[in-house]
């Protein structure tokens, strides 16, 4: 591998350049910044040099050759503005207008339209064109991308990113010669986490975003770079906002290039969930609950209101009768100003991990230093094992990397209770019924265990591996090194302490590399700042303990507990009991029916901040809005309060400061030995519902944009079991029935999927909302007679 | 003159597909001479060279060269493919050899295959040729009821499957990397190259694309000898050729003649022009190539070289002859209506070039024309020609180009007029 | 999802052999020939029978419907029992290829592309059959040759066609 690489000397336009041989002369071109003018070529895609534009004179060929898919030669003579090169691409500009609407007036890629930029630089400025033009029907691709497939010139980019990236076959060229048409047999939308990146890959107005429709033109807008704030991968982005007179309004999201993180692209969720951001639900005032009537104040009153009750409760009956729940997507400046105010107030009750439930096993899980190396790296390894995690949903430009390494080769396992189609095949899909999760995978530790010649313990000795699983297990211990990706349906399952240590001690004996993947964008930054219950002088009360006692002053910020939290019914019992002060950036009526005290606060886009994703990567951003109306920076709002309270040290200049100090101020995290757990929970054999998060239902932000909503909400109030569960309830097909639970009907869709394990129902969000904790549920078709 | 020396042969016999027949006349000598080691590969590459024999499908690509640039001894599957296409208009000459001498044509693909080392065989047929699939087949059959074609042949330890197969409609199938497309399922795209088919072809295999009439030829100039062949024809053209002569003639029909044959003699075995009318002119080699004047045309010789001093070529061998009565402008518009139709739209100036070209003559021909229309036809052609993928941009140039080299006062005429020179009101 | 839908056996039996001629690991390969097998047994193709076919081969909807659209033997639309198909190429045409176009408009009472009432022609002009020598050529049903076309013989062959349904 490491042969001295001989270099290939050529020259374009009379520039010398050198390069490696089975380089093109696009490619060439491009490295030394001389731009020779394409359509259907992009740097990410397969070259199939079929627009033409990027022809170029080529000294000793008798015609010009498309720079895209010629490659280099020693002492090969390039010219890309010779006359007869000019020739060319003015042909091939006059042909690919001919049938073009130019309808740039109205189109939303006039600003930014390859074919408007290269038909200015390379084009003839008049056409002798003068018959009728080609009209093609539209496509109706969802609710996300915008066509207007007139304007279309037959790139295929968005066929090949389809099939090249994405992992889905839906779009196609059809028809041929001058009836060509690029579009899809499909009547209802692209089936993709990445169906977005269509817009900014195709070269005219064809696909454009349907949100941003006529909304607004490129050339006036703002640019800030920002961080995709819903996942783990914090994707680079850019925010383009415009004057609207008195305000900056947000026009839309687009990649910012970063190989190392997104590359150039972006998932549908942080491209579209800006919708959400200027949102009329959007906060704008301090709000107090007075005899039952809220009340909007001043900034002045509510930050000594709150320093006030936060004093008397303390002072009263101490710091761990107050406790602070924080989103997983807050920043950095956040997580580490609320447990400092809160620590100083003598409480360690402080929370991110909101959807889990066992935290037995705390003091073994390394929260913080999660994922080593690079995301380059994952595309390298030969073997990637998904744990309960559906990284297509919730990551999906880390599910991109494990997809670019599957399609070179490697090995995917899959072991989950509910899956749903990869854009790649997988080596192994095993199913496990919710309940049944901790005997499986001790099955595939004894398997693991048996292969490795290791003593099997104890508690594992009686979960004789089956052949299914002794399968998985010879596939993951083919391979020296690998990932195991253990995502939500572990980190949320009841179980979660002993699941978690098996798969710890098959990481270890297999020398594969283990990464729970982060919630949210900012989970790590959580942990890193210290919102851990356990990282104080004493140790105060993880989540689930603070919902088993009863909290005088409980702080949530940025999060709604309905959507955030799990089995709500109880939570909400004890927020009832709880004076409760929501820092938050959107108003409900459920929040006003639980909260004492509403606090504006900003979302990302309205305040600097820094995330840090599943490599550790920090990464910073500043505020690419004004605060929209009366709203203020969370971590403001917190040092104002500490301030009022005159504790030490809250007087930050500016958020810098706030970096400054926690990036010189480390918690000490003194990890446990994994140890696997004495018994080992068999399930109890029968049926069992796990909800099914919806990656567009995350944070508010997402669940106030409306075109993600609009994907997000058919799955509200769906079912999803097998034939064989189906079969027990007599559903043959899939259609309307009726959920039964205690005394209650509720009327739900029923989706027959064998993707989903044995014994497990997978309920939608508005129906798991109203389910209490291990309750047993019915199912009946209504079809029945 | 002698007729049907070659990929004809047969056509005088009683049942001339049959395997008797084929036998009869010396069919598979050569092949199971190859079986036993008594000819190498490298002869046959030799022989074909010295008889050399161009390429018939249209390129005219020497096919020994051609055969020549697949390594033999490289590990893994390679192919050999069969264009079996036949849509060029005007060209009606390889669906003969499949339906009269089907044996023969393995026999050339057999000897082609082993030659390159390829395995595996490929005759694609175009979609309408059912009569033709279903004669391969028998004759496929009846070959490796001989122990002829299959595995293990004769006991030799080679192999060779040959499977027939069928198109679905799409003249740029005849394009040889459309065709691999097409075989593994697709749309008929031809391929940017390079890579070339011998190095990344079938399936990313190494393949060979060779045409009926070529392959067909292969038999005979091993059995008779390269030189027998090559003295057939003339110096730089070897061997016979297959006419299909259509048009304006008494007996449009096929004949397989020697190369080198006077355009005048050939129009005589195709009983002359029709009612005696004067012969204005002739696309000599398949709608693609240029149009050449009846006076010229009959002073010139049917061979690469003679169609070439006339400014043309002898292309798939579709000679398609025009009398006095026909309407320079019409025909030019169907032969571009055609062009439109099968254009495979994946290159800009093609897909948007010919419809715009027809258009142009669509109106022209409705009496909306306008006398610079004829310099913008001339203009739009040439934007075509050497910017696309495939030589289908030349094929559309080229008779866009010479009608109106030849016949421009036609062309200007009617522009100005609104109504055909020839023809009248 | 328990709807099932399912070709006729005699297709997919041809399907299955035609499979054999290509690598296994290709099932592509087979979809032209399968969509033929298809419109053959069914008269057309509906996107029913494509989703059928791509559900049949393992592939994406989208790799069959793009191939269904390219050739131009497929009959995305339903069709007349017998198709016409008259070429209009170039020696054809020379041959007087048009007046007989339109002598079958006037006889079948029917415009290019359409499909008699009865449900019996559909007349389609087709490009270059190979038949220049015996032109005017046309195809019934793609794959039968008529050949050296006079009205004449289209009068005969449409009556004798009509006469064959009546019997």
């Amino acid at each position: 591998m490491s042969q001295i690489e001989e270099k290939i000397t050529l020259f374009i336009d009379d520039q010398c350049i050198k390069c490696s041989p089975g380089t093109t002369i696009i490619e060439a071109a491009d490295s030394v910044g001389i731009y020779i003018p394409r359509f259907c070529y992009h740097e990410k895609l397969s070259v199939v040099a079929s627009c033409r534009m990027c022809l170029v004179e080529v000294e000793k060929a008798p015609k010009t050759l498309p720079a895209c898919a010629t490659p280099v030669a020693n002492d090969m003579h390039v010219y890309t503005r010779s006359q007869k090169a000019r020739q060319s691409q003015k042909a091939v500009m006059e042909f690919l207008l001919i049938n073009h609407p130019l309808d740039c007036p109205i189109c939303d890629q006039g600003g930014e339209c390859e074919l408007q930029d290269i038909a200015m630089g390379y084009g003839e400025g008049v056409s002798k064109f003068t018959k009728d033009k080609r009209v093609v029907y539209d496509e109706n691709l969802g609710p996300l991308v915008e066509t207007d497939m007139t304007r279309c010139i037959h790139c295929t980019r968005c066929v090949r990113f389809g099939t090249e990236i994405a992992g889905i076959e839906e779009l196609g060229a059809l028809k041929r010669g001058n009836h060509m048409n690029i579009g899809t047999y499909l009547k209802k939308g692209l089936k993709s986490e990445l169906s977005g990146n269509v817009i900014d890959i195709c070269p005219v107005g064809a696909l454009t975003s349907k949100p941003y429709r006529f909304h607004g033109r490129s050339w006036g807008f703002s640019q800030h770079m920002s961080i995709g704030p819903h996942d783990c991968v914090g994707s680079n982005t850019y925010i383009h906002s415009i004057n609207n007179g008195n305000n900056l309004d947000i026009m839309r999201v687009v990649p910012r290039k970063n190989d190392r993180v997104n590359e150039t692209w972006l998932s549908d969720r942080d491209r579209f969930s800006y919708e959400g951001i200027q949102h009329k639900k959007r906060l704008t005032h301090p709000l107090v609950k007075k005899n039952g009537q809220w009340k909007e104040v001043s900034w002045a009153h509510v930050i000594s209101y709150i320093a006030d009750c936060l004093k008397q409760v303390t002072d009263s009956k101490g710091g761990q009768k107050i406790a602070a729940l924080a989103h997983p997507s807050s920043t950095c400046e956040e997580f580490y100003l609320l447990q400092k105010l809160f620590r100083q107030l003598g409480s360690n009750n402080l929370d991110f991990r909101l959807k889990e439930s066992d935290f037995k096993d705390q003091y073994q899980i390394n929260y913080t230093t999660n994922l080593s190396g690079s995301f380059e790296d994952i595309e390298q390894s030969r073997c990637i094992t998904l744990i309960g995690a559906n990284t297509r949903n919730d990551q999906p430009m880390l599910n991109h990397r494990i997809r670019k390494s599957v399609l070179s080769g490697a090995d995917c396992i899959r072991i989950d209770s509910h899956m749903s189609p990869m854009n790649f095949k997988t080596t192994h899909d095993f199913l496990t019924p919710h309940d049944e999760w901790s005997s499986n995978l001790a099955q595939l530790l004894h398997a693991v265990l048996d292969i490795k010649k290791q003593p099997v313990p104890k508690s594992i000795q009686i979960h004789k591996p089956t052949d299914d699983i002794t399968k998985l297990a010879k596939t993951i211990c083919k391979h020296k090194s690998g990932y195991i990706f253990v995502g939500k349906h572990i980190m949320h399952h009841d179980n979660a302490s002993s699941m978690r240590a098996i798969i710890q001690t098959i990481a270890k004996e297999t020398n594969h590399t283990i990464t729970f993947i982060s919630e949210g964008a900012n989970a790590v930054g959580g942990a890193k700042m210290g919102m851990l219950p356990y990282l104080g002088k004493t140790i105060g009360l993880d989540k689930e303990a603070i919902f088993k006692n009863t909290m005088s002053i409980l702080w949530l910020h940025q999060l709604d507990p309905e959507h955030d939290m799990t089995h709500y019914t109880e939570v909400k019992n004890k927020l009832e009991k709880s004076f409760v002060i929501s820092c938050n950036a959107y108003d409900s009526d459920e929040l006003r029916s639980y909260a004492d005290v509403i606090i504006p606060a900003c979302t990302f886009a309205e305040m600097s901040g820094t995330f840090i994703n599943l490599l550790g990567q920090q990464q910073r951003f500043h505020a690419a809005l004004p605060p929209l109306g009366d709203s203020k920076a969370g971590w403001k709002i917190i040092a104002a309060i500490a301030q009022t309270m005159q504790l030490n040290s809250f007087n930050y200049p500016h958020s810098q400061a706030v970096v400054d100090e926690f990036n010189s101020n480390h918690f000490e995290f003194n990890y446990q030995e994994n140890t696997l757990p004495e018994t080992i929970d068999n399930g109890n054999g029968h049926h069992s519902w796990v909800s099914f998060d919806h990656p567009f239902n995350v944070d508010g932000i997402t669940r106030h944009a409306k075109a993600l909503q609009e994907v997000a909400k058919e799955d509200d109030w769906i079912i999803r079991i097998n034939s064989h569960v189906a079969n027990y309830y007599g559903i043959d097909h899939d259609g309307a029935a009726t959920l039964s639970f205690g005394t209650q009907n509720i009327q739900v869709f029923v989706i027959i999927d064998e993707l989903i394990a044995n014994k497990t129902i997978v309920v939608g969000k508005e129906i798991a909302t109203l389910l209490p904790k291990n309750c047993k549920i019915e199912l009946k078709s209504n079809h029945d007679k | 003159m002698k007729q049907n020396l070659v990929c004809y042969r047969t056509f005088e016999e009683k049942s001339p597909s049959s395997f008797e027949t084929y036998k009869k006349l010396n069919g598979y000598s050569t092949w199971e001479k190859l079986l036993k080691g008594k000819m190498k590969p490298s002869d046959v590459i030799d022989a074909i060279k010295a008889a050399g024999l161009m390429g018939r499908g249209g390129a005219g690509f020497p096919t020994g060269l051609k055969m020549s640039f697949i390594n033999r001894d490289k590990e893994g599957q390679k192919y050999l493919v069969c264009n079996s296409d036949e849509s060029e208009p005007g060209t009606s000459k390889d669906r003969f050899i499949m339906q009269k001498n089907p044996h023969q044509l393995i026999e050339g693909m057999a000897i082609a295959a082993y030659t390159m080392g390829a395995t595996v065989g490929y005759n694609y047929m175009r979609g309408e040729f059912m009569t033709e699939f279903e004669s391969c087949e028998k004759a496929l059959k009846e070959a490796k009821k001989a122990g002829l074609i299959g595995k293990n042949i004769l006991g030799t330890g080679i192999d060779f499957e040959l499977i027939n197969i069928i198109g679905a409609g799409a003249y740029i199938v005849g394009e040889e990397t459309a065709m691999l497309e097409s075989i593994e399922g697709k749309r008929a795209m031809p391929r940017f190259k390079p890579p070339f088919p011998a190095n990344y072809g079938l399936y990313g295999k190494p393949t060979t694309v060779n045409n009926t009439e070529s392959l067909a030829s292969i038999p005979v100039i091993l059995d008779k000898g390269p030189e027998w062949f090559k003295k057939l024809g003339t110096e730089k053209s070897g061997g016979t050729k297959i006419f299909s002569v259509s048009g304006h003639v008494a007996k449009p029909g096929v004949f397989e003649i020697p190369m080198g044959t006077p355009f005048k003699d050939l129009l005589e075995l195709a009983g002359g022009m029709l009612d005696s009318r004067g012969c204005k002119a002739v696309i000599p080699g398949g709608s693609s190539m240029k149009i050449v004047p009846g006076k010229i045309m009959l002073n010139a010789e049917m061979s690469y070289e003679g169609m070439q001093s006339v400014g043309s070529a002898i292309g798939s061998g579709g000679v398609i002859v025009m009398d006095d009565r026909t309407c320079m402008v019409e025909a030019l518009a169907c032969v571009i209506k055609f062009y439109e139709d099968e254009s495979c739209g994946q290159c800009t100036p093609c897909r948007e070039g010919t419809n715009w070209l027809h258009q142009n003559l669509r109106d022209i021909l409705a009496g909306k024309g306008n006398i610079k229309d004829v310099d913008l036809l001339v203009e739009i052609a040439g934007k075509i020609e050497g910017k696309t993928i495939c030589a289908f941009g030349e094929a559309v140039a080229w008779p866009v180009q010479s009608f109106i080299e030849h016949f421009r006062d036609e062309f200007e005429f009617y522009c100005k007029n609104g109504y055909s020179k020839v023809k009248g009101k | 999802m328990n709807n099932k839908r399912e070709f006729d056996s005699s297709v997919t039996k041809k399907i299955d052999t035609w499979k054999k001629k290509f690598p296994k690991e290709k099932p592509e390969s087979s979809i032209i020939m399968s969509l033929r097998f298809i419109q053959d047994h069914y008269g057309w193709l509906s996107d029913k029978h494509l989703d059928m076919l791509a559900d049949y081969l393992d592939l994406a909807p989208i790799r069959v419907y793009e191939v269904a659209s390219f050739y131009s033997m497929y009959h995305r639309k339903p069709v007349g029992k017998y198709v016409l198909g008259i070429c209009g190429s170039i020696s054809c045409m020379l041959r007087g290829s048009e007046p007989l176009l339109h002598h079958l408009e006037t006889k079948l009472d029917i415009k290019l592309g359409d499909t008699t009432k009865d449900g019996l022609f559909t007349l389609k002009e087709v490009e270059c059959l190979a038949s220049c020598t015996k032109a005017p050529a046309m195809v019934v049903n793609g794959t039968q040759y008529v050949e050296d076309l006079t009205p004449e013989s289209l009068d005969k062959l449409v009556d004798n066609l009509r006469q064959g349904e009546q019997t």
